[in-house]
């Protein structure tokens, strides 16, 4: 259905004549076809989750994941799509965030940092020449106004509050899953586990390993210190274990 | 003679809940006094804070209106009010940014609450040196007010016991400044709001 409106590609400052934009729909495709990530707010905490990727033998390991990415003290980020195009965001983002700090010596809140971001991502689809950042982003992270939160943003600099969501590759059938099994009152370790569920959905394994996922948890310390933790490979292969174990429980049952 | 900040007498009193800022009324240049009502003390984000500045009608004028309307701003961005040190620390990154540009020439006090009822006051130069304190005071006047707020604040005391010091400052200004300063406006932030009132 697309070959009639090739016509009007080719600009993203267009709208094609049925009232869409379409370079930025195109990005979005880019994003669907990009790692999977997924995102669930608890009620003591906010989980990520996302694939990792490791395109060969060859490819050394990064130090850090590469989607999952701290933008500041109390809030992260997660990425799907062009690398290239979510470095430039994640450092405006890191950039702001910092400003904010000197600005108003207090960290800047998370939806002023998503909203911020977003900002940026449509002047590249109202302004000539230039093509839309082909990233899809999950802010999460916590601040004083709103306490724990997470935002997901589109291409065309769309955001939303979610309860749960998910980007990337299958993220119809996570979102899906997450629709059926999320819970509001969850706390982290429960969301922990629904997250292994939507990785073992997006990635179509019923074996899910370390080597294939990798979580983090954005919580709050008794002295209200905000932690960011990535759970190592042995947090996480005991978290793959549990939630095996409650699957067969669940089976016999 | 421009940008001259000691002609304005501000003085800052905060207890656990409120904020009181007090300032002389007059507008003056060398001999001449323009008038003797002039509102010194700006109430900001739906009276939550009291900014007192002292400094040439121009700069005070422009700056405080700068501040107060960046407040305004925010709160109907975002949906809440600032807190008193990120509008302090606002205001300090204001004046420091603008000090080798095209400075503001204004000293000044920022008083406020915060959403859960505490009460804080800064106190800023027009370098963007800040500091909090419990209480303050600017221009001229400063030189008297400080010793007469050593001796007599407390922590801990009620809106009245504030306001009886604050007089006793003014008192003070009446009975041994050079200027004559017959009217001061004092406004007082508490949980319920702004109120005005005059010494």
């Amino acid at each position: 259905e697309f070959a009639m409106s090739r016509r009007y590609d080719s600009r993203t400052t267009t709208f094609s004549p049925d009232g869409r934009l379409l370079q930025v729909e195109y990005a979005l495709k880019a994003t669907d076809s990009a790692g999977s990530a997924t995102g669930i707010l608890a009620s003591d905490g906010v989980v990520l989750a996302a694939q990792k990727q490791s395109s060969s033998k060859l490819l050394a390991t990064p130090r850090q994941s590469e989607k999952i990415i701290r933008l500041d003290d109390h809030l992260l980020c997660v990425v799907a799509g062009l690398n290239s195009d979510a470095n430039i965001l994640i450092q405006s983002g890191r950039l702001m965030a910092q400003r904010h700090r000197y600005r108003f010596q207090e960290p800047m809140p998370v939806e002023m940092v998503c909203s911020w971001i977003c900002d940026y991502k449509q002047w590249y689809t109202q302004h000539g020449g230039q093509r839309p950042f082909g990233v899809s982003m999950l802010y999460a992270g916590w601040d004083e106004c709103h306490g724990f939160q997470l935002y997901k943003a589109d291409p065309a600099g769309t955001y939303g509050g979610w309860r749960a969501t998910a980007i990337g590759e299958n993220r119809q059938g996570a979102e899906n899953l997450l629709k059926n099994e999320y819970e509001e009152t969850c706390n982290v370790e429960q969301a922990l586990e629904l997250a292994v569920k939507v990785m073992s959905k997006t990635l179509d394994t019923t074996t899910p390993t370390a080597d294939k996922m990798e979580f983090t948890t954005v919580t709050r310390g008794e002295d209200g210190q905000v932690r960011i933790h990535q759970l190592t490979e042995a947090e996480t292969e005991a978290l793959l274990a549990r939630v095996e174990i409650a699957g067969a429980a669940a089976g016999d049952a | 003679e421009f940008g001259c900040t000691d002609m304005d007498s501000v003085i800052g009193v905060t207890g656990d809940n409120f904020v009181i800022i007090a300032a002389d009324a007059s507008c003056a240049r060398s001999i001449l006094v323009y008038k003797q009502d002039e509102d010194k003390i700006v109430s900001m984000d739906n009276d939550t804070k009291l900014m007192g500045v002292a400094g040439d009608t121009c700069d005070r004028v422009r700056f405080s209106e700068y501040v107060d309307r960046n407040l305004a701003l925010h709160l109907m961005r975002w949906d809440r009010p600032m807190g008193v040190k990120a509008s302090a620390s606002f205001c300090r990154t204001t004046l420091a940014t603008a000090l080798r540009q095209g400075p503001f020439q204004v000293n000044l006090l920022l008083g406020g609450l915060d959403t859960d009822g505490s009460a804080s006051l800064y106190q800023m130069d027009y370098f963007g040196t800040m500091h909090k304190n419990a209480f303050g005071a600017l221009g001229y006047g400063a030189h008297f007010v400080l010793s007469t707020l050593d001796q007599h604040y407390r922590e801990g005391m009620s809106v009245e016991e504030a306001m009886e010091v604050v007089a006793k400052c003014v008192q003070v200004l009446r009975t041994r400044f050079l200027i004559n300063l017959p009217r001061f406006i004092v406004k007082t932030c508490t949980p319920e709001g702004v109120t005005v009132s005059e010494l």
